[in-house]
């Protein structure tokens, strides 16, 4: 499934708390994650990493991967963290308001 | 924020390397992914880009780039293009250069916009910027709505410097002039309000930082040395800046002295006490709050009240007393100068050239949106590739339109360089024969942004509509090929009856000019040398005046080469003039009659200027102080006083004065103080009958060319007396020629853009019509296979050519006639629907317009059938 609409950024940045990744270790994440229900399409996926690092959220340098070939991976940064706070917080006001009105009888 | 500025900023600049970095990481999505599918990796690369933010950056030098390609492939079409613009924005930046000095820059003082110049109107007479010395005072002192209320005079002083004498321009400012203004030194210290302490006291100047720099080297030492002017020791106590020249712009005076100093300049009695005696400019600045119109109610009362106590106890006629209630004082606003001065007098003709150079600029941006229209034309088929790939016609719309600017910021950028020379020679032009006039002309903010202004309208101008034109979709190509060629004529149409106007408005203007330099002035002026000279600027007493003037009257006489001289205290053709009242035996004067002009002259002035005599005798050496008082009349006053009696022997006098001076002669009607002047009545006495003679101008005939004789003369006159200082050395003709210059501009100006115009109209007139011919080429090769003439083809082109030469004739000329009254007051002896003028120019212009449409109507005439056939 795709992701929701305006979620992508958040969904990026979380997985990068963790440990820094390259582009496709994020989509992989995000993946196994949830269960195979998240699919992030490379065609969105590289344009938000190249919006996010012109934002600051991201840093990006190379480094050796798991099979040994060079890599781009993304680190989290401070600003990055704030975001992803105020993405969540956002988030999660959200979701509560969008149950309330489709439970509501 | 700025981080991120930065960030993109970094992107763009080493884009080559983050672009790599960018195929690199896809390279590596695309192994890992091994067997799954990758999307289009190039589109995914152009949408990661996009995030960047500089894909309309990217675009843009491409569109440059492509832009400038197509400049380079057709360097006939691009010369045409960028010159015509260049000459357009060019003469358009020059002119509002000028405009921009003259009329829209703030003067460089203190709050400009608060600045107001005194002005009074009475029925009679609609603005009189002149006031007495006590009323500025009153003014100063007393005014509650004015706060900062200085004056000012000119004058023109002799200024001796270790033992050489010269005429330097000056001003005569109150003391808290500067403090008013705002205007801080350049050098040592300017006026304090106690420098204007009592007459003849303050002996102080101020040197203007130009003169400083050109007379005294810029040496700083000159501060608070003594220098003479009008021999009178006064000490130098500081340079004003640079910036600032005058509240009478274009004016830059040399030096400026206290206005206390009056009797010291003007070589006279003291004026500063005498209420009737109106001499000086009055300036201040509206205290803030108060209302302009309560200002001047209050300004009103308070010169009524001064004029009240002027006129005393006497009673006033009828008249006078309408005169004195309509009297009413006006507050002119004068941050960006004051109205009254010379310069400003420039701007009806600086509108003018700037309508005639608009519309010039007009016709090229037309000419080359036809060139334009043209040339998409042949780029059609790749046009509609590009379309039919996919580009959006948005983008193609934009590339085009990209090639235009491009043309036209070549143009500008010519342009600007153009400008740079054409406004100082303007300048030149319009302020010829004023002495002291400068003006800095250097484009600033406001001209460069006048230019890219105008660069990019025009670009969008000629090139919008061709680029709409060709990438219109969807319509028929047959139909889209006959919209373009209508509109082009329409065009075409426009060309023609614009370029009408301005032949019709140079017509105007040379006719004009050709009248003025035609004109008979009732004196010869050729080989006549003149040159003024003032004795009493170097401490001469009025009794050593005469003997000077008759020395250097001696002297030059023998001198080889010269005829004849005379003296005269007014210039010809110079624009002064002296008013005099007159008393004439047994004449009671009108009352609101200006009354005639008057001259001081010396003898042989009418013999030395071939003035003819038609009654009587010129003035000669026996007219001297001794002898009875002598006159001489021009027609016109004769005419006037004495109808059809002869007026010699008839007493007359200065207005209020015992008629004693007997006419001895009437002399030909002339012009005297401006071409165009209405002849007045004119009257002469000898210098030598007056009490008090000043600066008297010389008038030397010669048997060569005057300007050889000049050095020497003025030799002859230097070992006089070398510290009497000569000036305003011209030719008679020269003189004459400086007070037409204007009218000279106009008409070479206005000649010159309307024939480039003609010709730019002929070129966009042939170009359509040439077009119109090969699209046709079938359809004439089918009509002449059976069996139409080659006359026939021929008058079939012809007959668009005359309908749309005709329209434009239509339009061109009820437009000059509209616009005829805007120049009225510029033209000499001819009427802005001057008919031989109207009928000359449009025939002119049909002309040009035939031939241009001959050539390819011939062209259509050889058109071979059998090959036309085959055409396509």
């Amino acid at each position: 499934m795709e992701i929701p609409p305006g979620t992508l950024y958040m969904l990026i940045l979380k997985t990068l708390l963790r440990e820094p990744l390259h582009g496709y270790g994020i989509a992989q994440k995000i993946r196994e994650i949830s269960e195979e229900t998240l699919d992030v399409g490379e065609g969105s996926l590289y344009p938000a990493l190249q919006r996010m690092l012109i934002k600051g959220w991201v840093t990006a340098e190379w480094a050796q991967s798991e099979t040994g070939r060079r890599a781009r991976f993304y680190r989290l940064t401070a600003a990055g963290r704030k975001q992803l706070t105020a993405e969540i917080s956002d988030f999660n006001r959200a979701t509560r308001a969008i149950y309330r009105v489709i439970e509501a009888t | 924020m700025i981080g991120e500025l930065y960030r993109r900023l970094l992107l763009l600049l080493r884009r080559r390397h983050y672009q790599r970095e960018l195929d690199e990481e896809m390279q590596f999505h695309l192994e890992m992914a091994g067997a799954q599918k990758f999307g289009n990796v190039t589109w995914l690369r152009e949408e990661s880009r996009e995030m960047w933010g500089w894909g309309w950056f990217e675009r843009l030098t491409q569109d440059v780039r492509y832009g400038l390609r197509m400049m380079a492939k057709t360097p006939g079409f691009t010369a045409v293009a960028v010159l015509s613009l260049a000459l357009g924005i060019g003469a358009n930046t020059a002119i509002f250069s000028l405009i921009d000095a003259v009329l829209l820059r703030d003067l460089p003082i203190r709050e400009p916009g608060q600045l107001v110049s005194l002005s009074r109107s009475n029925l009679q007479n609609p603005a009189m910027n002149s006031f007495g010395y006590p009323f500025y005072r009153e003014v100063r002192d007393h005014a509650q709505s004015l706060q900062g209320v200085i004056c000012f005079a000119s004058a023109s002083p002799s200024l001796s410097v270790g033992g050489s004498s010269e005429r330097v321009t000056g001003e005569m400012v109150s003391g808290n002039y500067f403090q008013a203004l705002g205007i801080q030194p350049y050098a040592g210290r300017l006026f304090r309000a106690d420098d204007e302490h009592a007459a003849g006291a303050d002996r102080v100047v101020v040197l203007s930082y130009g003169f400083w720099k050109r007379r005294f080297a810029a040496n700083p030492s000159i501060i608070g040395s003594i220098i003479h002017l009008n021999t009178i020791p006064m000490t130098v106590v500081g340079v004003s800046p640079p910036n600032f020249g005058s509240l009478n712009l274009g004016a830059v005076p040399d030096v400026r002295v206290p206005i206390t100093m009056q009797p010291q300049m003007y070589v006279s009695d003291s004026m500063l006490e005498e209420r009737g005696d109106w001499w000086l400019d009055i300036v201040g600045r509206l205290k803030p709050g108060v209302s302009k119109s309560h200002a001047e109610s209050e300004l009103t009362a308070m010169v009524r009240n001064y004029l009240q106590v002027n006129q005393g106890d006497k009673p006033r006629s009828e008249f006078a007393q309408k005169v004195f209630d309509s009297v009413r004082m006006n507050l002119l606003p004068s941050g960006k100068g004051v109205p009254q001065g010379k310069a400003k007098k420039a701007a009806l003709q600086l509108y003018v050239l700037m309508s005639v150079v608009g519309m010039v600029l007009l016709i090229a941006c037309v000419n080359i949106a036809n060139l334009l229209l043209a040339r998409t034309a042949a780029r059609q088929k790749e046009i509609a590739v590009r379309l039919a790939l996919g580009a959006s016609r948005g983008r193609l719309i934009r590339q085009l339109v990209t090639e235009s600017l491009l043309l036209s910021a070549f143009g500008g950028l010519a342009g600007i360089l153009l400008a740079q020379g054409g406004a100082r020679i303007l300048l030149a032009f319009l302020t010829a024969g004023q002495t002291g006039i400068t003006f800095d002309v250097s484009p600033d903010g406001r001209v460069l942004a006048f230019t890219l202004g105008i660069s990019l309208l025009t670009g969008l101008l000629f090139g919008l509509t061709p680029a709409l034109q060709s990438t219109r979709p969807e319509v028929a190509p047959e139909l889209k090929g006959r919209s373009r060629v209508e509109l082009r004529k329409i065009l075409v149409s426009a060309q023609v009856g614009l370029s009408l106007l301005l032949l019709i408005g140079a017509g105007l203007f040379l006719r004009s000019l050709l009248n003025l330099e035609g004109m008979d002035t009732g004196f010869d002026r050729s080989s006549v040398l003149v040159m003024t000279m003032d004795p009493t600027a170097s401490g001469y007493k009025p009794a050593q005046v005469k003997p000077f003037y008759r020395t250097v009257a001696e002297r030059v006489a023998g001198i080889p080469g010269v005829e004849a001289t005379a003296f005269s205290s007014q210039g010809l053709v110079t624009g002064s003039q002296w008013g005099s009242g007159i008393s004439v035996e047994g004449y009671q004067p009108k009352e609101n009659d200006p009354g005639p002009n008057r001259n001081v002259v010396g003898p042989a002035y009418f013999t030395t200027l071939r003035i003819p005599m038609l009654q009587g005798r010129d003035f000669g050496p026996q007219d001297n102080e001794k002898s009875p008082h002598v006159a001489i009349v021009n027609e016109k006053f004769a005419q006037f006083y004495f109808g059809n009696t002869s007026p010699l022997g008839k007493k007359i006098a200065q207005g209020g004065q015992k008629p004693d001076f007997t006419i001895v002669g009437v002399a030909k009607d002339g012009k005297y103080s401006s071409l165009r002047e209405k002849t007045p009545r004119f009257w002469y006495i000898p210098y030598e009958q007056r009490t008090n003679v000043q600066n008297l101008n010389l008038f030397i005939r010669t048997k060569q060319d005057p300007v050889q004789l000049a050095e020497s003369i003025r030799r002859v006159i230097q070992g006089i007396d070398r510290n009497v200082p000569i000036y305003n050395v011209k030719t008679l003709e020269q003189q004459i020629d400086e007070s037409i210059s204007t009218d000279r501009l106009l008409a070479t100006l206005s000649t010159f853009f309307s024939l480039l115009a003609a010709l730019m109209a002929a070129i966009g007139l042939y170009g359509v019509m040439r077009y119109s011919v090969t699209r046709r080429t079938r359809e004439i090769g089918i009509r002449m296979a059976l069996g139409a003439q080659r006359s026939t083809v021929v008058q079939m082109v012809m007959r668009e050519v005359v309908i749309f030469s005709a329209l434009g004739i239509a339009i061109g000329l009820p437009t000059a006639l509209a616009l005829g009254k805007y120049v009225g007051s510029m033209l000499y002896g001819v009427k802005p629907a001057d008919q031989l003028t109207l009928f000359a120019a449009s025939l002119l212009m049909g002309v040009v317009a035939l031939i241009a449409g001959y050539l390819p109507a011939l062209r259509a005439a050889k058109v071979d059938p059998v090959i036309a056939l085959r055409w396509e």
